[in-house]
């Protein structure tokens, strides 16, 4: 089934001689339970595509889809909603907010959310505990390390038990050994957990435990490729492709 | 100049702020620089009545300092100094007025009326006030030698009044009306509106104002070649008090003194306001040093020196000042005009005199801009300082807003040392330790603030999780994140309330006890006196008014009261009070601080007098020590026998003594105040009627019930109280800017957060709601601090009074409380609208990249 799918994806900045075509036409799609990593060079239109896909933007044209729904159909209100109770974000710089503990973090969603805080906080100590953090829940962002701060970010995502996660560089601000661990753990929130991951990165070691690689080029798919277990449960580096689509030439605007 | 650059570009990179934090400074400088703009012409309006007018081709021309009157021997006594060729008496006297009595033909008001006695025996053209003040007869005749009931007045005066020459003008004379024939009338003198001149002859005017044998000017000529300084020093060992030289200057010192007085209060409401100005710029900048760190790291890693950025900082905040300055000015001008507009006709209809136009003054223009530039410099400075103490290791940092460093420990001691201190002082009971207490105990609560933050946030966070629900929560930990800077944007309205509070709580106690003091002292049925008094200018009645009433049906006792306003040996003004004692024991009496009723006897014998509090306090003096008084006799020492209050003269230092006393040493005849009681079972209704009648011959003169001052009296209270909303109102607005401007900052600092909220489920609304509610956290924590120190500061204030001699009782100041509440409350509310609006109108994306 389909978690998230765009449909002819294309986000426009700007107009006249600044315009700057983000997205050209990007249609992919995100399946339950699958781990998708985008990958390509800076200003190639990887991070826009995640922000449309999570309705932190408004695409130019084209359709996003989440678990069917259309989301140009909804208002910013009903956004938030689908947000909060079907995605979970993971960001680059953590983003925790330094006056919360880590437990008051990861339970935020849910207390945005409306649930009250000693429920969220239950649900937020289990999710702690299932990522190894369960004995920081106490201390604030700036007592944790990167690695413990990203697990709290990991935590605060998924705790409102969404089906899709969409990461955006999330181990740019981690050393290579935290950043490994990371990407174990997202391999383990798919195959224990069944979510879906979209995960942006640049780091080659990170998207081999995906599933499947798009790489955009100019903001467009230019080639997706079909990782192999062995490669993802082991973190190898060395890629041993099961299939491979070369997007080049094909008709984007048809 | 590149440093005035980088300013620039960051001021129009910030254009709320900046423009937030120009107008705090704005408000400042208009207040200082519009007040002071109307005090010349409020200066005019006052001591138009009191200018005499200047006659060139005299050398001498004598008067009192406090413009008294004094024998007319002594113009004799002038006249033989050696080097003093020749000389004249004269009388310059305003008679003041209620405005219901003359009008001028277009129908204004006139409340003041200059009576001159012209010496018509002497034929010394010089001499002459009418011809040579520069009066121009335009029908009759001048005065003349042998003229008795005479008098000259303006075209203008006679036209309002229907009057030609040969008829008879209406004069207001203490003795009541008096009619004098119009044989001349002058050109229109150009004087301030609602003032009129009459000249009448020298024995007129003594008969008029009830002062026989007395004069209050002498004009002289000295001999060709005679020693100026040596005549000086022969006349002034003829007064026994001081004098003056100059026409200009006599009788004015007084309302210089106000004048002084007025210019420094608007100059304090100005800076007061500027020095709010000031705390929010160094907030501000030092928030917005913090969140420029980066940029600051990177423009040293870059190469800039320490003195670059140090001078780059500096320049935006004398940007900021100049601009602030110039447009304060601006608007000063326009509130100084418009204040003028709008109150204009309210000064004339009250006053009966046109208020002048607005005057800025090189002074006001100086004073001005050196505050208004330098208090926002000076707040700059630190800022500046720490900015550039930023290493370019900073630029590699990533900027995450880190929890504040615990509080140094050295600010700790000193603010908990000040607190101890202030406290001390406050408790003193000394006045100047007092009033030192309050201001160290401000600093105080600006120093430990921070520490104050926590308990302060954790009291309320309980109500705002309840209103707020989770929104509130995330509100209280924002503000703890940072206690000095939330600290010092709620001082700005702590400090704002604080005066509110304080001073409505001294109003609250001045008018409670004033009522309860009126209860006590002034016991009469009714009271007889002029609708207007305006110190010496208040004509007073003649004693055959207290005959007269002494003879109404109705009436079964009175006494009078007289008095002066002198200026004493050291120029302070003192008021004399003339009383009859043992009438006025029983009648009216006084309330006595220290002493007893007996003292009252001894007033009666002659041998004592009573002073008030005010007195006592000024001048240091109990009962049993000895005050001078220096009459037409020469200085006489009596001993003070009591400390005593009574309603009607508790505001300047006095002095009670028996009434003919006063009259004989210094010719004050006529009774300024009548207090009656009415006998058991008398027809009320026909004896006011009979009172009323009574004071119809007499000028200005009305009949008030007891019950009626009362009540007039609450008025005046209830008008005090709108002047405290108004002031409330200016207080504010710089409270609002500066919580304003802080929130703002907090929101741009805090965009990624705000951005990674949105992302994870926050609706526009909640982000809005955590904002409003951190607004009205940091306006509780003003209020909190705000109601404690302003409670304790009207505590102050209203011992401030007791030390001035007035005996009041500290009533508590409830509605000042509630209306600081409130007023903080809304400040909160209003201060948040623009940054909760920018929070949640953050693009998520862009917000989310936000550096």
């Amino acid at each position: 089934m389909k978690i998230a799918e765009t449909e002819n994806l294309t986000k426009i900045y700007g107009s006249g001689e600044a315009r700057v075509i983000a997205l050209d036409g990007v249609s992919i799609h995100v399946d339950t339970g699958e781990f998708v990593a985008v990958m390509g060079p800076s200003g190639c239109g990887k991070s826009t595509l995640l922000h449309l896909i999570g309705g932190l933007d408004r695409p130019s044209g084209g359709v996003v889809k989440i678990e069917g729904q259309d989301l140009s159909s909804l208002n910013d209100d009903e956004l938030t909603d689908l947000r909060r109770e079907h995605i979970g974000f993971i960001f680059q710089f953590f983003n925790l907010i330094p006056t919360l503990s880590a437990l008051d973090n990861t339970a935020l969603p849910l207390v945005l959310g409306g649930m009250k805080p000693g429920e969220a906080r239950v649900r937020a100590a289990d999710w702690l505990e299932k990522l190894e953090v369960a004995d920081r829940s106490t201390h604030r962002p700036e007592e944790l390390s990167g690695g413990q701060r990203q697990r709290v970010a990991i935590a605060r995502s998924l705790v409102t038990n969404p089906t899709l996660i969409l990461a955006d560089e999330p181990t740019g601000n981690l050393d290579s050994k935290a950043a490994q661990e990371f990407a174990t753990l997202l391999r383990d929130i798919v195959d224990r957990w069944e979510r879906s991951i979209l995960l942006v990165t640049h780091d080659p070691r990170i998207s081999s435990y995906a599933d499947r690689i798009l790489q955009m080029k100019d903001g467009r798919i230019s080639e997706e490729t079909q990782n192999s277990k062995n490669n993802q449960k082991a973190g190898n580096s060395k890629k041993e492709f099961v299939g491979k689509k070369d997007y080049a030439g094909e008709d984007h605007h048809a | 100049m590149h440093e005035l650059l980088l300013a620039i570009s960051y001021l129009r990179g910030r254009p709320i702020r900046s423009i937030m934090t120009i107008l705090s400074i704005v408000i400042g400088v208009m207040m200082m620089f519009g007040l002071n703009g109307m005090a010349p012409a409020l200066q005019d309006l006052f001591i138009s009545s009191t200018q005499a007018m200047a006659l060139s081709n005299v050398d001498l021309y004598i008067t009192r300092t406090d413009g008294s009157f004094f024998r007319q021997e002594y113009e004799q006594n002038v006249a033989a100094v050696n080097g003093v060729e020749s000389t004249a008496s004269m009388i310059a006297r305003a008679v003041a007025l209620p405005t219901d009595h003359y009008y001028t033909a277009d129908g204004r008001a006139i409340s003041t009326i200059q009576v001159y006695g012209v010496d018509t025996t002497n034929t010394d053209e010089a001499f002459n006030i009418v011809t040579a003040g520069g009066r121009r007869l335009t029908a009759g005749r001048l005065l003349q030698p042998g003229d008795v009931q005479v008098a000259l007045i303006s075209e203008q005066f006679a036209e309002g009044l229907g009057l030609g020459l040969g008829e008879m003008v209406r004069l207001p004379g203490a003795g009541g009306w008096l009619n004098f024939e119009v044989v001349g009338l002058l050109d229109d003198p150009g004087l301030m509106l609602g003032t009129q001149q009459v000249f009448i002859p020298i024995p007129a005017a003594q008969d008029l104002l009830n002062t026989p044998n007395r004069i209050n000017t002498i004009l002289g000529h000295y001999a060709e070649g005679s020693d100026a300084r040596a005549i000086d020093a022969a006349v002034a060992s003829i007064f026994d008090r001081g004098y003056e030289l100059s026409p200009l200057e006599g009788g004015a010192d007084v309302w210089a003194a106000l004048l002084e007085f007025m210019n420094v209060i608007f100059t304090m409401f100005g800076l007061f306001a500027l020095a709010l100005a000031g705390l929010i710029m160094f907030n501000t900048f030092r928030t917005s040093i913090v969140e420029r760190q980066r940029d600051i790291g990177m423009l040293r890693a870059v190469g800039a020196k320490r003195r670059v950025v140090m001078r780059t900082i500096l320049y935006e905040g004398l940007i900021l000042a100049i601009l602030g300055t110039v447009l304060g000015m601006l608007l000063g001008f326009a509130f100084a005009y418009g204040a003028r507009a709008a109150l204009g006709s309210t000064f004339e209809s009250l006053m009966g005199n046109q208020l002048g136009q607005p005057r800025f003054e090189a002074l006001t223009f100086v004073v001005t801009i050196l505050f208004g530039v330098g208090v926002p410099l000076v707040s700059v400075l630190i800022p500046a300082r720490s900015a550039s103490r930023i290493t370019p290791l900073e630029a590699m940092r990533p900027t995450t807003i880190e929890q504040e460093a615990a509080l140094k420990r050295s600010r700790r001691i000193i603010g908990f040392v000040s607190l101890v201190l202030g406290l001390g002082g406050l408790l003193s009971g000394v006045f100047p330790l007092m009033a030192l207490g309050i201001l160290i105990f401000l600093l105080a609560l600006g120093l430990l603030g921070p520490l104050l933050i926590s308990p302060i946030t954790d009291f309320f966070s309980r109500a705002l999780l309840l209103v707020f629900g989770q929104e509130g929560g995330l509100a209280a930990g924002n503000i703890a994140r940072q206690p000095s800077r939330a600290s010092i944007t709620a001082s700005s309205l702590m400090v704002s309330l604080a005066i509110l509070i304080g001073l409505g709580g001294m109003l609250a106690s001045t008018y409670g006890g004033a009522l309860r003091f009126l209860d006590a002292s002034l016991r009469s049925d009714y009271i007889m006196m002029p609708g207007l008094i305006v110190t010496n200018d208040t004509l007073g009645a003649g004693p055959e008014l207290a005959e007269t009433v002494k003879r109404i049906r109705g009436v079964e006792e009175l006494t009078t009261m007289r008095q002066i306003d002198i200026l004493d040996a050291d120029g302070i003004g003192i008021r004399l009070i003339g009383i009859d004692p043992l009438n006025y024991a029983r009648i009216a009496g006084l309330t006595f601080i220290e002493g007893d009723e007996s003292a009252y006897e001894r007033v009666q014998n002659g041998n004592a007098v009573i002073i008030n509090g005010r007195y006592a306090s000024q001048f240091g003096i109990g009962i049993g020590d000895t005050v001078t008084l220096d009459g037409d006799h020469g200085p006489a020492e009596v001993e003070v026998a009591a400390i005593g209050l009574d309603y009607l003269n508790v505001k300047l230092p006095s002095i009670y003594m028996e009434q003919t006393a006063l009259t004989r040493e210094y010719g004050v005849r006529n009774d300024l105040f009548l207090l009656i009681n009415s006998e058991p079972g008398a027809d009320l209704e026909q004896l006011e009627e009979d009172l009323q009648a009574a004071t119809q011959a007499y000028p200005g003169f009305g009949i008030i019930s007891r019950e009626q001052l009362r009540t007039s009296q609450e008025q005046v209270a209830r008008g005090g109280t709108i002047g405290m909303n108004i002031v409330l109102a200016l207080l504010a607005a710089p409270a609002l800017l500066g919580l304003a401007n802080a929130l703002g900052i907090n929101v741009i600092e805090r965009t990624r957060e705000i951005g990674m909220m949105r992302a994870v489920g926050a609706k526009r609304r909640q982000i809005r709601r955590m904002i409003v509610a951190e607004s009205l956290l940091l306006s509780l924590m003003g209020i909190a601090l705000g109601v404690i120190s302003g409670i304790l500061l009207s505590f102050v204030m209203t011992g401030v009074l007791e030390f001035a001699g007035l005996h009041i009782p500290y009533d508590f100041p409830g509605v000042g409380v509630l209306t600081a509440i409130a007023a903080g409350l809304i400040c909160g509310i209003l201060a948040a609208l623009i940054p909760a609006r920018r929070a949640s109108d953050l693009q998520i994306v862009a917000a989310l990249a936000y550096e």
